[in-house]
């Protein structure tokens, strides 16, 4: 499973930071994401989950961005950093 | 007036762009002195915001663009901000300086907008605000040596001080008229070669399309499903030759290796990054985490849901019960106003078009501005504090039930109390769709007009029961109208979200600002600026339907009419004069223009189980549902003093009779008024306000009719199926 598929920010444990590798999915939100600084080689954080398991809070850019899981899940994650 | 118009037509139009929270409030307020006028753009729902800065003996027209992370468009509503730097809008003067504030603690973020404004080829300044956070939090930018990198001045300041007005006041004068920045970023060929061969398709193609600049060119081909290409697309001739044409240089773009959803910020966050670096130092001592550690408290599963239910218990009770003494206060002084009216101009029409038209109108529009103030001013301290986008945050995955988002549960919270400050509240929640669809749904809340409405009928009808051992039936019914309530929005929501939001998935993205202490002075001022708002849209609206409404229950009245109930009543042997007075004033209602239209459509409401007594009661009540108490109290001879508590309008309702005998309030009656007035959108605020908020009847008219057939659908099938059952 871990090999099949690819890592993307709604993996990402909490408190963890990787580094993004491409956006993945509907243009419309690759195009919002990446405005929002989401771009290929850019460190992000995992902070923390909402109560409720969605959405997700995370780091980037110095400032922090709320993202739902559907949202995560087009941000595939660089595989070098565990 | 003719002086005016000659130096407005010369004074230098000056523009205010920048993020969400990048502070362009305080900018605006602190160069224009905080006085502004607000309108709407033409068929948007942006707002549009100007003021007056005078330096130097000159003055400048300052408009206020709404706050946006990027100019990519792709609704009407985000396009605004482009049309307006692009001199494309003929309700605004061509700009001659854009200025651009960023945010310091989040410098690159704010450069994206930034970049891309210093493509619109205007003679630009970047106002850098927030740096006393930034030095707070040790990080210090070197504005000259941005200035020198960018091209245009970067001016550092402190909106919310006024630290800095001076030299960002001198550089904008300095720039007018200048050189126009150099672009920043250098697009790949295959881009500048797709604009180029657009733009000479565009040129080949007749002159249909208006001349666009190569800065819209490329946001038409980078944009995806973009508003500029939805523009061009709608504008052409031929069928969809234009729309595959741009498919086709994207798919080129492609080709060359690029993603041309994400090219433009890939490529400008590496110039960016480019930029900063050496002009931005960090020092990783101060780093707050302070925010992060509060964060862990109020975003806490347990701890932090009970501080979310305890401050919009907060909220939510502030606008219902803190308000009430004040709009009691409010009723109060307008009902002293009408009985010296009264008692000084006697009972004629003048006297009556005062008191009943215009004293009342008036009265029912103050009236909602304690709740407007209250809860305008609590959510902008939730807002500026940074409270309101975590309880975003907490609250998205329920929302998502009705297909909204986290930003919509404070508006609709407040709706229980009452949809007009609800409606306004809305303007925090930044997906335009998302917005136009809480807006829609705001009013099917159980708002506080409609507990006289459910208390009359269910103390008069429903028995007093326990059931299941504890619960009070009464209570229990009351409850269930909440509910249904509920349940009908959530529904009203999903269907709304597949007609509206079907096309363009939107991203739920929420940024979480630091905390911060709220500023007193931003609160007071957006707390005023929404009520004049208010006051200006929809006061005069809603005062034109409390006359209108007056006049139709008032006329016609033949005198004769009063004459022949004042022998009857004779005949009758009755003398006590309030009874005659009020057998008289019922006659003229059943007889009024209302009263007749109530008789005539009768067999429209026949179906729901309902009289022509209720069905004239409830369209009387269409300006403000609450009415339809004293309004039944009219038609039933009780005079005009009636309300949910009066014991003689609950034995008339328990003792009325169809000709034939029948009692007119069985169970299913009952339960279909209520359902009726649970779901019809009887309240001219609230359409007055959706229009106001929307900026177009269309939405106010959608609002109000679709709640309308809802509510004779739902009333129809409760007496019909109540009838069957019992
Ligand atoms: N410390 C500090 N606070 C500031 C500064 N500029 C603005 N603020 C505060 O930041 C908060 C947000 O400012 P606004 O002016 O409302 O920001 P805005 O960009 O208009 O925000 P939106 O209305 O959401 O677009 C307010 O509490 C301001 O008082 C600044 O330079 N320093």
């Amino acid at each position: 499973m871990i090999a099949q598929k690819p890592r993307t920010l709604a993996d990402l444990r909490t408190s963890t930071i990787a580094k993004v590798q491409s956006l993945t999915g509907d243009p419309i939100i690759q195009q919002r994401l990446a405005e929002m600084g989401l771009t290929s080689g850019r460190a992000v954080r995992m902070v923390r989950v909402a109560p409720l398991g969605d959405p997700y809070q995370i780091e980037v850019l110095d400032y922090h961005l709320s993202l739902r899981r559907r949202e995560c899940e087009c941000v595939l994650l660089a595989t070098d950093s565990a | 007036m003719a002086s005016t118009q000659a130096t407005t037509e010369s004074i230098p139009v000056i523009a205010l762009l920048g993020n969400p929270n990048a502070g362009k409030t305080s900018v605006f307020n602190m160069l224009t002195g905080a006085r502004r006028q607000v309108a709407n753009y033409p068929g948007v729902t942006v707002e549009k915001a100007s003021g007056i800065i005078r330096y130097q003996s000159r003055r400048y027209e300052l408009i206020d663009l709404p706050g946006t992370y990027s100019l990519t468009a792709r609704s009407p509503d985000e396009f605004v901000v482009t049309e307006v730097l692009l001199g494309h809008r003929d309700d605004v003067a061509s700009l001659q300086v854009a200025v651009v504030v960023i945010d310091a603690t989040n410098l690159e973020r704010n450069l994206f907008l930034a970049t891309q404004v210093l493509e619109a080829n205007l003679p630009t300044v970047i106002a850098l605000n927030m740096t006393d956070i930034a030095k707070r939090r040790g990080i210090t930018i070197d504005s000259d040596k941005l200035t020198q990198r960018l091209g245009v001045p970067v001016i550092p300041i402190v909106a919310s001080t006024g630290t800095g007005r001076e030299a960002l006041l001198n550089a904008i004068a300095n720039v007018i008229g200048g050189r126009q920045p150099k672009p920043i970023c250098q697009w790949p060929d295959a881009v500048n070669e797709s604009v180029d061969a657009l733009t000479s398709e565009i040129a080949r193609l007749n002159g249909s399309i208006g001349p666009m600049t190569p800065y819209e060119i490329r946001r038409c081909i980078l944009d995806a499903n973009g508003e500029v290409e939805r523009r061009l697309v709608t504008h052409d001739t031929n069928g969809n030759a234009l729309a595959d044409f741009i498919y086709e240089l994207r798919k080129k773009i492609e080709a060359a290796g690029h993603s041309p959803a994400n090219l433009e910020a890939e490529i400008r966050y590496a110039c960016i990054a480019k930029i900063v670096d050496g002009c931005i130092h960090r020092n990783p001592a101060a780093r707050a985490r302070r925010s992060e550690r509060l964060d862990n408290l109020l975003t806490h599963r347990i701890l932090g849901t009970m501080i979310f239910v305890v401050v919009m218990t907060v909220v939510f009770s502030s606008v219902f019960s803190w308000a009430a003494p004040l709009m009691d206060a409010i009723e109060g002084v307008f009902g002293a106003l009408s009985g010296w009216v009264k008692s000084s101009l006697g009972k004629g029409l003048l006297a009556t078009f005062l008191t009943d038209g215009v004293i009342a109108g008036v009265g029912g529009v103050l009236v909602f501005l304690p709740q407007i103030m209250i809860l305008i001013a609590l959510i902008t301290l939730l807002e500026d504090c940074g409270y309101l986008a975590r309880a975003a945050f907490l609250m998205d995955r329920v929302l998502r039930l009705f297909g909204l988002g986290g930003r919509g549960f404070v508006p609709l919270l407040s709706s229980f109390a009452c949809a007009i400050p609800g409606v306004m509240a809305t303007r925090t929640i930044e997906c335009p769709k998302e917005r136009l669809i809480t807006i829609l749904i705001a009013p099917l809340m159980a708002c506080s007009a409609r507990i006289p409405v459910y208390t009359i009928f269910v103390a008069a009808f429903i028995p007093q029961k326990i059931v299941l051992g504890f619960l009070p039936l009464q209570g229990l019914v009351f409850a269930g109208m909440y509910f249904f309530g509920i349940i009908a929005a959530a529904v009203a929501a999903l269907v709304f979200k597949s007609i509206l939001a079907r096309r363009t998935p939107t991203p739920f993205i929420l940024e979480l600002p630091s905390y911060k202490v709220p500023s007193i002075k931003l609160i007071l001022w957006r707390t005023l600026d929404r009520a004049k708002v208010f006051l200006q849209s929809a006061g005069t609206i809603i005062l034109a339907m409390s006359i209108i409404i007056w006049a139709t229950l008032y006329f016609p009245r033949p005198a004769s009419l009063e004459t022949q109930v004042r022998s009857d009543m004779q005949q009758a042997g009755i003398t006590d004069p309030e009874k005659i007075d009020n057998a008289v004033a019922g006659e003229y209602l059943r007889n009024s223009a209302m009263g007749r239209t109530g008789k005539a459509i009768e067999p429209v409401v026949k179906p729901l189980g309902w009289d022509w007594k209720i069905g004239m009661a409830a369209m009387a009540s269409f300006p403000a549902r609450e009415v339809v108490v004293s309004t039944l109290g009219i038609i039933y001879n009780l005079g005009d003093g009636a309300d949910e508590e009066s014991p003689a309008l609950r034995e008339k309702l328990q003792a009325a009779k169809w000709p034939d005998g029948r009692k007119v309030y069985t169970i299913p009656v009952v339960l279909s008024i209520m359902v009726f007035f649970a779901l019809c959108c009887q309240c001219g605020g609230t359409v007055a306000v959706i229009k106001r908020e929307t900026n177009s009847w269309k939405w106010a008219a959608i609002a109000f009719s679709y709640m309308t057939v809802l509510a004779y659908i739902g009333a129809l099938v409760v007496y019909q199926v109540g009838t069957r059952i019992s």
